[in-house]
Parts: C-alpha cells; structure tokens; sequence
C-alpha cells in the first residue's frame, strides 16, 4: 500500500495476490480505501485491474464486501502492475480521491448500437462529473469485441476536443478468449466503461511505443476494417510471414502465430508519427491477417520490431511526457497501461520497466495493466494505439 | 517510419475509402474520421445546403455554427476552443454540392500540401455523395454501383500510380485515359508547364492527331478554350464548342460540339489544364461529369506537387539523388540509375561498337527466401551483386532493378560476346556461395539484348526482360538471346489494341453491307451492315480479328457508334434510291445499358431526315439474358422512336419463349448454323420450323443468313421464310456496290 496527498488531491493503490478471487479482491479495495482515508482524502474513484484466471464471481463478491459504495469500474488483465512491480495473477486497485477531485461513472455496452455508441455512452459521465479546472475521461473496454478505435471516436464525439481520453482494452492472459469488465459489482463481457475525472490540478498524459519498422514500406491494397487482405497486392498473411521469415509452426499454428506476431506489429504512417497496429490472428485458409483496430485500405505500412532498448526508452519518454505536463509539481498518483506486446520483448525486464517508471515519478503511487489496446487522445481525434505505453500522472 | 510516397498521396488513397460505403450518413461519418485523423486535427466540419451536417470534436449541442460559418467563407481564420487556445483552421468546398469541410487543429498551422489534401478530399466527398444521392433515388442500382466503382477503381488506380512515384508522364496519361473513358470524350488532354528550367513541359494527349499534338506543344498553356481554365483559375465548360469566341481553329476538323476544361494547380497556383471534348452532337456535360472532371484535376494537381516535391528534392539534396538512384541493399545503381547508363551507353552505339543489356534473374529465389527468411535472401543478394561486380569488366556497369533481378549493360563488339558475357554471369552465380553458415547452390536467367543502333535504353532493356522470361521457359539456367519473335508474340495483343485506337481515330473502321433479298421477287430490299477494318498494312480485317478485343478493351462503343454513323448516312441516300430499303446494324450488348445510344440513335435519325422504321437493330441474345430493367427501357425508348429491332443468333444460345414474347422484339434473324443444315439435317429443319413457327405466331418478321445453296432458300421459300441473306447471292461489299444495284434497272439478285 503506498499514499501521497497533497493539495487536496490523492492516490493510493492496494495489491493482493491472494489465491481466493474474493480475498483477493477485498484485500486490495481495503488497502486501497484505507491508504486513501488515512491521508484524509474522501475517496471518490476506485479502478481495479484483475487477473483473468480469478473466478468472476468471487471477485463481484469482493468489489461488494469491500467498494464501500465508492464508484468502481476495472477489468481483467493479461497482467497487472502496481507500485512494487508488475505481477500476474493478482488484483491491483487504484483509490483517486480528495476534496480537490471528482469522477463519475458511465457504462456503455457493444451489444447495444455497437462500439462507437458504447463508447459515446460510457464518456457521457462527462456530462455529470462535478466541473472543474482539468478533466480527462477514463475508458475501459473489451479488446475482443472489435475495432476499439470505433471506441476511441465514439467517446471523442461525445466529450470533444477539450477532454483527453485515456485507458486501456482488457486482457485475459493472451487466452484471447473472453475478457471481463467491472461496473461495481456486476460483470460483464463487451462493455465498455467510463469515468470522468475533474480534478482542480493539471493531468499528464505520456504516449511512446518505441517499435522501428523493417523493410520497405507496403501499400495496404485491401482491407475490411480490422481485416487485412492483401499488401501490396498479395496476400497480407503471405506477405507478413515472408518479410519475417517466420519459422514453420507460425505458418500453420494459430497460437503460435499470435504469440510470434504480439511482437511483430504493423506500422500505419500518420502526419508526423507513426501508429501501430497489433497483428491479433491469421486465417490460414484466406491468407489474411486481422489487427486489433482499422487498417484503412490505400494507405502505407511497415512490419515493426522492437527490442527491450527501445522499448524502455519509449517508458522513460512516455512517463516524462506525462509529469512535463503537471508543471513541474510532483504527481498524486500514476495510472499506466502497458501493452502486452511490450512484456513480450522485455521479459524479465518488465521489473526493469516498472521500476523505471517508479523511481521517475518519485515514488508515487503507480497503478496499470498489461492492455490489448491502448487509449490516450490528446491532440488530434484519434486515440487507439496497439503495442504503446500510455501513462496517466494526475497531479 | 520511412516511406517512399509522399504523404498526402497516402492519405487521399485511405479516404477513397468513402466510395465503397453505400450511405450517405457512414459515407460523412467516415469522411470526418479520415480527415480528421488524416489533418491530426481535432475538429472536423460538415456544411452542407447552409447548415452543420455532421461534426467532430466539440462535445454536444457546443458546436460554434457562426464561427466555423466564418472560416467556410474566409472571414476568419482561427476559432478559439476553452482550455486548447486559439485552433487553426482550414476550409475546402464540397466538390459539387453547397458546403464546406471545415477542419480546426490546435498543433501548427495547417501547410499548402495539407490545403491541397483537403481540397481533394471535398472534392471526392462530394463526388461519392453526388454518386450516393442519385445511387438512392435509381432503380437501376446495380449497374450505378458497377459505375461508381470504376470511378473509385480508376481514381484508387492513379492515387497508387502517384504514390508508387511512377513517372510524372505516365500519371498524366492514366489520368487523361481517365478522363476520355469515365466521360465518354473523344478528346481529352493534360498540359502543364515545366517543373523548372532544366524540365520540359509535360503534355498527355488521346484522341488527337500527331500533327496536332506538336502544334499543341508550342502554343502557350491559357490559349485556346480550354487555356481558359488557367486564366480565369476554374472550371469552363460548353456545349457549342463551335460558337466559343476562344476555340482554337484546328480543333475544327474534330467537329467538337461539348468541352470543357479544369485548372491543375501547383502549389495552389493554375499551372495547367485537364481538357476533354466529344463530337457527339446534342452532348451536354452534366453536373457529376464536371465534377469528375475536377476531381481527375485535383489528382492532376497532386502528381504535379509530388513530382515537384521530388524535383526540388533532388536538386538540394546529394544524399537524396544518390537514394533515389541507388539500391540500399547493394548499393548498386537501381532501375533510374541503370536506364540512364544505358542511355548513356547508346549515344554512341555503331555496328562496330554495339551495347549489350544482360537481364539477370535468379532461379528459385522466393523459396529460399521463404524458407531462411528475409534476412538470408538479403545477404544473398549481396553476394550475387558481388559476384556479378566480379565478373563484368570496368566499363561495364552493374544494376539490381528489383527483388532478385539485375542488370549489366556492357559495350560489346558483337551479339555473340554479349551471349559469351551472359553465360560468364551465370557461371559465376553458379558457383556454391557461403551465407549465413550455409552453403548453396543457386542458378540464373539470363535474358541478353543487343543494340546495334541508336533505340531507346528502356526498349533494350524490355527487349532484354522478354528475353530473359524466354530463359525461364526453356528451364531456367539458360541464357538467350533476344529475337523479335519473342516480342511480337507479346506485343501483338497491345499493338492490335493501339492500332485499332488509330484505326477508330482515322477513319480505317468502315461499313461493308450484305444485301438481304426477297426471294419472291429476286429483289434486294434491305442490307445488313458489318465492321471492317481497312488495316493500313494488313489489308481488309473481318471482324473476328478485332472486335473480340474492341469488347476487351471497350473500343467496341466508337467502332458501334462510327459504324452507326456510317450506316444512316448511307441509309438516307439508298432510300432515294429505293424508298422502304432498310439497313441493319449489330451493335454490342453494353450499348443497350445506358440511355447514350437514345441521344445517338435519334440525332441520328434527325440529321439525316431518316425514316426510322427503316433503320433495324440487331441484338443478341445476350442482350436480352443480361437484361435489367434498364435494358428494357433503353430497348422500348428506341421502339417507340420507329427503330426496328432484331433478335439476332436466336436459337443458339438460352433463348426460350418467353422471351421471344417478353421483350420488345419486331424480327428475328434465324441462325447461319441452323440454315447451313437444311434440306440436309432433319435436327436443323425441325428448329428453323419451329422458329419460324414461333415467330408467325408472334407477328415477328423472320430473316434468315447465312444461305450457301439454291435448296436452302427454296426450302424457307417453302416454308414462308423470303427474306434472305448469304454468300448465294453476295457476301458483304462496300457501299457503292449496294448503290449499284439499286440503281440497276431490273433485280440483279436471284439465286
């Protein structure tokens, strides 16, 4: 349990690995709340991120024991990080509060109009989020359930350009599966949640994803949303495992090509940078490759790689980004949310990482998950990343 | 991330994406994301027929109409936005339609190529909203959608011809063939002016003569009518070319009644003009064609300020030209660099000192490469650069052109040393090559040319491709040396499709009528008109040489409209001669599709004072299987102006009944195949039976082709079947035959 408190604005992040969902569970709102209380902060906002291999309803029973009556949203993970360093198979909550912030909560669900409107439904919290100086929307979302750029514009039209958005796509262990969101104690599956947070001190957002591409840049000659086609007029699957060279399993094994490609990303070129797309599975039969978010049709790609040097440089970068942008005052609280493609090319240096970014932020309370998407608009419209490392300093 | 295209070309290629969505509400909403994540602006506006369609980035009921009114109309040019500061703005027009694209962004102001972006994507937007609103409002939507999509793939296939960097004249040409195909122009042209002193102007012409072409090159860009565009900087359009005070006098033999003329911009500025014009009389360039016109423009302008952007580049920068003229693998000269030295290398080609181009192709390459992966191919690659740098002499020069193929240009004293010079290559690739720890074995193509006189470097070097394909053949590990066989077997096709653009444009496509006789009084009461082609070289072409390839390639509609064109203003003298003498003409199945061979058909009729009912159409029964609803109205329209029509084939294909009762059918012609059979094959004459059976019952008038023999016609006779065509009594002539048998005293025709 670790707490800062100053100008009436707090933090405090409580952890438990304890096997039983339910404990677990309790355990890390309690230490969160507590910590929170202790320093004389109400508590307004509680975000939990939860191992996937915990029983649902174990944890619902543990939000219930526990929460309070304190706004809760959360979801499972592929992974989990708190102030001591990332861990697996583990609950981590993050308790924001004190009389200088505010939230709200909002839920929209995919099966209701789809991904866009979920998104626009969960950010309407803006609307009733007590009005102060800085704010910023928090999404959740299920990554299994489609483009979650869809996601990204749906909650953009909602708030505008003068509210960042930031979070994270839920995880289930690279299963790829089912993932689970939390809206207090109910569970749900293709939900995407929101909270609003007003805060009378800045906010900092950090974005980097450090991957450098390979090769020739492609054209992406056909593609339906998330489904890409072909490149360069082949076929898109052929293409990816040819410019590899990828061994022989990943060209006939589902789990092995995702496991191969989760480091393996597309590039999209942009105005001024570039954006990432996680390549998430193949189809051997129709020789396409399906990504996480859109890949329009017409515009150029690269196949990216990564190595733990870039992506620590891109931490380092991400969290100075984020503290650059609270005026040189100290940070209340961290949020992070840290693709699980990153973990992958760092390994054991995922301690490293999360150390890195502890020791930037002085110590102050951190709280994240490994993500299968990431969201951080703060300029632009658009706000979905894959294979990037968003990092949220509430000041 | 790297890229070899230039910024803007990929972003206008991702929004093309507009034109595959079917509604119009998607059709905004998708427009809106890709400008906005395009731009990396935050707010992104619709205006459309004075008001606020659709809009991004300010939070609900908070959007600021007034404000982004003003920067639609220029008077003002920064919106402010609570907590982001004041946001820069930029607008373009909605091609086409009353409205705006606004876009607000609070990083940086918005730059020229992101302007001339912008003003594509209204442009476009417009153009598949335009396509959208009339998709809704048609019956006919199938063949709408098929439309569409060829305006889409069309414009897909020139964005990617610009962001591949094809050269600037080959840009300029898919966007002139562009614009003489989307807009059914006879005529299309694209001028600019030279991108600096040491350029030429460019120029991309179709459809006009050599002579004019060269005339043209000399007059200045804003002359003329369609110079207009540039001086006045937007579109001008006609449909009385002949009466526009601007009109250029040598433009009067092409007889141009509709033009019309949009400015290609650089940099914001007219620096030239895309033109089209047909002849077609009563043509009248409709709203969506202008704005396809415009559109192709906005793509002109886009080729023009990335070719300047790469000019510019070149020019400042050492670094850059040794880029773009060498492999980064191998850092061998590439394809540029390579045509350049062999250009070089032919100035001073002679029958003593002849030039080789040696084209290299690795056997079995992608395996390896897929096998071992890129990383191994590219380390391949290396060495077999090595290699060849190895074997060629000082003077020669060593190339890759792409993937795993190279080129050697090398003076040579005769063919015979550039084939020696071949085999050395593939000898020396042949040699086991250690890479990566591995050792393998890998073998070449090689394809060898020779130029003992002055021909262009790129010819060679195609010449030596052909060659080289040649080896591949053969089983690979060969060298061969090029002939022209080789090439006129691959040429031919492409040849006869050019020829034939000549052949259309010159007047070789002519009209040659077979008489159709009754044979109850031996006398000639109509004719059939059919295509020829009188080929310059190769004599009097039958239609089976060309017009399976006109269908291919869609020359088919002039040769139809020319031939069309021929037939009724022969008609018109013949029906002085004989009144009630009819003439027919087969016109292929993709004319009935659209409601253009109406406008042709009646200006036709009314030009030669024409009695329609004498003028018969023949249509296949293709025409009536493919049918749509379309069809059908194109069908009856042209019935109830007094146009005849004839099934013709019937019997040979899926007819059935009901649609001899279906559809709006006067006459049918029997089938040669089954005429050929009669008074022979009992199967053929129960068919003719029936057919003729079918069509009496029907009130049908039949006529039958193809009669060889005196016993054909006298068993139809029998039947009731009098009108007749067929070699017995003449085979297709030209017209001043026909005329001289009706102008002779008694009927010349009788079996």
């Amino acid at each position: 349990m670790t707490v800062t408190s100053q100008r009436r604005r707090a933090a405090s992040v409580g952890a438990s690995s304890a096997p039983d969902a339910a404990v677990a569970c309790s355990t890390a709102i309690r230490d969160a709340l507590d910590g929170l209380r202790a320093s004389g902060a109400p508590p307004r906002l509680l975000v939990m991120y939860a191992s996937a291999s915990y029983d649902e309803q174990g944890l619902s029973a543990g939000i219930d024991a526990a929460a309070d009556g304190v706004p809760l949203i959360g979801c499972t993970t592929a992974g989990e990080i708190a102030t001591a360093g990332p861990g697996e198979h583990g609950v981590v909550v993050v308790a924001l509060g004190g009389e200088g912030l505010s939230a709200a909560v909002g839920l929209g669900l995919v099966d209701e109009g789809g991904l866009r409107r979920a998104g626009a439904t969960a950010a309407r919290c803006i609307e009733s989020v007590e009005p102060r100086s800085h704010r910023v929307v928090l999404l959740l979302s299920d990554g299994l359930s489609g483009d979650q750029q869809e996601v990204v514009r749906g909650a953009y039209e909602q708030v505008g350009a003068t509210v960042p958005l930031v979070g994270g796509c839920a995880g289930d262990d690279l299963r790829m599966e089912r993932t689970r969101q939390f809206f207090g104690s109910t569970v749900l599956e293709g939900a995407v949640l929101g909270a609003a947070i007003s805060s009378d001190g800045p906010i900092g957002i950090g974005v980097r994803h450090g991957w450098r591409p390979v090769g020739e840049p492609m054209t992406v000659t056909c593609a339906e949303g998330v489904v890409v086609r072909t490149l360069d007029d082949e076929p898109a699957l052929d293409v990816y495992l040819e410019r590899l060279g990828a061994p022989p399993e990943v060209r006939v094994d589902a789990e092995a090509f995702t496991a191969y490609a989760a480091t393996r990303p597309l590039g999209m070129r942009r105005r001024g940078r570039g954006e990432i797309r996680f390549v998430a599975t193949a189809n051997f039969q129709e020789r396409t490759i399906t990504c996480f978010a859109g890949v329009p049709q017409g515009g150029e790609c690269s196949i990216m790689l990564g190595d733990a040097s870039s992506v620590l440089d891109a931490t380092d970068d991400a969290v100075a980004e984020a503290l650059a942008g609270l005026n040189g005052e100290p940070p209340a609280g961290v949020l992070v949310f840290d693709c699980i493609a990153r973990k992958g090319v760092l390994g054991n240096g995922v301690v490293d990482e999360v150390e890195r970014i502890a020791t930037a932020v002085g110590r102050a309370p951190v709280a994240g998950f490994y993500t299968y998407g990431e969201i951080a608009r703060t300029s632009g419209s658009s706000g979905f990343h894959n294979q990037t490392l968003v990092v949220m300093a509430v000041g | 991330m790297a890229g070899t295209a230039a910024w803007s070309t990929v972003q206008l290629a991702e929004f093309l994406e507009v034109f595959e969505v079917l509604d119009r509400e998607q059709m905004e909403q998708l427009a809106v994301d890709r400008i906005a994540e395009s731009l990396d602006a935050e707010v992104v506006v619709v205006l459309l027929d004075g008001g606020i369609r659709r809009s991004l980035g300010f939070a609900a009921d908070e959007v600021p109409e007034r404000a982004i009114c003003d920067v639609a109309s220029r008077r003002r040019d920064r919106i402010p936005l609570e907590g982001l500061g004041e946001l820069h703005s930029l607008s373009a027009p909605i091609g086409g339609r009353s409205g705006h694209l606004v876009v607000l962004r609070v990083d940086g102001e918005f730059d020229r190529e992101e302007e001339t972006l912008l003003r594509s994507m209204g442009r476009a937007l417009g153009l598949a909203l335009t396509a959208a609103a009339s998709l809704e409002s048609s019956r006919t939507l199938a063949r709408q959608l098929g439309e569409r999509q060829e305006l889409s793939s069309r414009l897909f296939r020139i964005q990617r011809s610009i962001s591949h960097r094809a050269p600037l004249q080959q840009v300029l040409d898919a966007i002139t063939q562009g614009a003489a195909e989307l807009l059914r122009a006879e005529v299309a042209g694209l001028r600019i002016a030279a991108l600096d002193k040491d350029d030429p102007p460019h120029a991309s012409l179709v459809g006009y003569s050599s002579s004019l072409e060269s005339e043209f090159a000399k007059l200045p860009l804003d002359s003329g009518f369609a110079g207009q565009a540039i001086a006045l900087d937007r579109l001008v359009v006609t449909d009385d070319y002949g009466n526009e005070p601007n009109r250029l006098g040598r433009n009067e033999r092409y007889g141009l009644a509709a033009a019309m003329a949009a400015p290609v911009r650089r940099n914001g500025e007219p620096f030239g003009v895309l033109n089209v014009a047909t002849s077609e009389a009563g043509r009248v360039f409709t709203s969506a064609e202008q704005e396809i016109l415009l559109g192709l423009a906005e793509h002109a302008s886009l080729a023009v300020n990335d070719a300047s952007a790469v000019h510019q580049l070149r020019r400042s920068l050492d670094g850059a030209t040794h880029q773009s003229r060498h492999d980064p693998l191998t850092g061998l000269p590439n394809r540029v660099a390579a045509v350049e030295a062999l250009d070089r290398a032919l100035v001073g080609v002679s029958a003593e000192s002849q030039v080789a181009v040696l084209f290299i192709d690795l056997d079995r390459f992608k395996p390896l490469n897929d096998v071992f992966g890129h990383a191994f191919g590219d380390a391949v690659l290396e060495q077999v650069a090595a290699r060849l740098c190895d074997t060629v002499r000082d003077d020669d020069t060593v190339a890759r052109l792409a993937g795993d193929e190279f080129v050697v240009v090398a003076p040579v004293i005769d063919a015979t040393a550039a084939s020696e010079l071949g085999a050395r290559l593939a000898r020396g690739l042949s040699r086991p090559m250690t890479v990566a720890d591995r050792v393998i074995e890998l073998t070449a193509s090689v394809g060898v040319a020779v130029a003992a006189s002055t021909c262009s470097g790129e010819d060679l070097l195609s010449d030596a491709d052909v060659a080289m394909y040649r080896a591949k053949q053969q089983g690979r590990s060969a060298v061969v040396r090029f002939d022209r066989a080789m090439r006129r077997e691959l040429h031919q096709r492409s040849n006869l499709e050019r020829e034939l653009a000549i052949a259309i444009r010159e007047g070789q496509i002519v009209a040659h009528y077979q008489p159709v006789v009754d044979t109850s009084s031996g006398e000639v009461v109509g004719v059939e008109a059919l295509a020829r082609w009188e080929h310059p070289e190769r004599g009097l072409l039958q239609p089976d040489s060309f017009i399976e390839l006109a269908e291919d390639t869609g020359q088919i509609e002039q040769i139809d409209r020319l031939v069309l064109s021929q037939v009724a203003a022969q008609l018109a003298t013949w029906q002085q001669h004989r009144p009630g003498f009819s003439a027919s003409i087969n016109l292929a199945a993709r004319q009935f599709s659209d409601h253009g061979i109406e406008a042709v058909v009646r200006s036709l009729i009314h030009q030669h004072a024409l009695d329609p009912q004498l003028l018969w159409l023949e249509i296949t029964e293709r025409v009536v299987m493919d049918h749509d609803s379309l069809t059908l109205e194109v069908l009856r329209s042209l019935q109830s102006m007094g146009i005849r029509l004839m099934l013709d084939d019937f019997g040979t294909g899926f007819s059935s009944l009901a649609y001899l009762k279906r559809y709006p059918v006067d006459a049918v012609k029997v089938d040669r195949s089954f005429v050929e059979g009669l008074g022979e094959h009992q199967e053929d004459e129960a068919i003719v039976t029936a057919i003729l059976t079918l069509a009496e019952a029907l009130g049908h008038g039949v006529v039958a082709e193809g009669a060889e023999r005196p016993e054909q016609v006298e068993w139809l006779r029998a039947k009731g079947c009098t009108l007749v065509q067929g070699f017995l009594f003449s085979p297709p002539v030209p017209a001043p035959a026909i005329t001289a048998m009706l102008t002779a005293a008694r009927p010349l025709l009788a079996p």
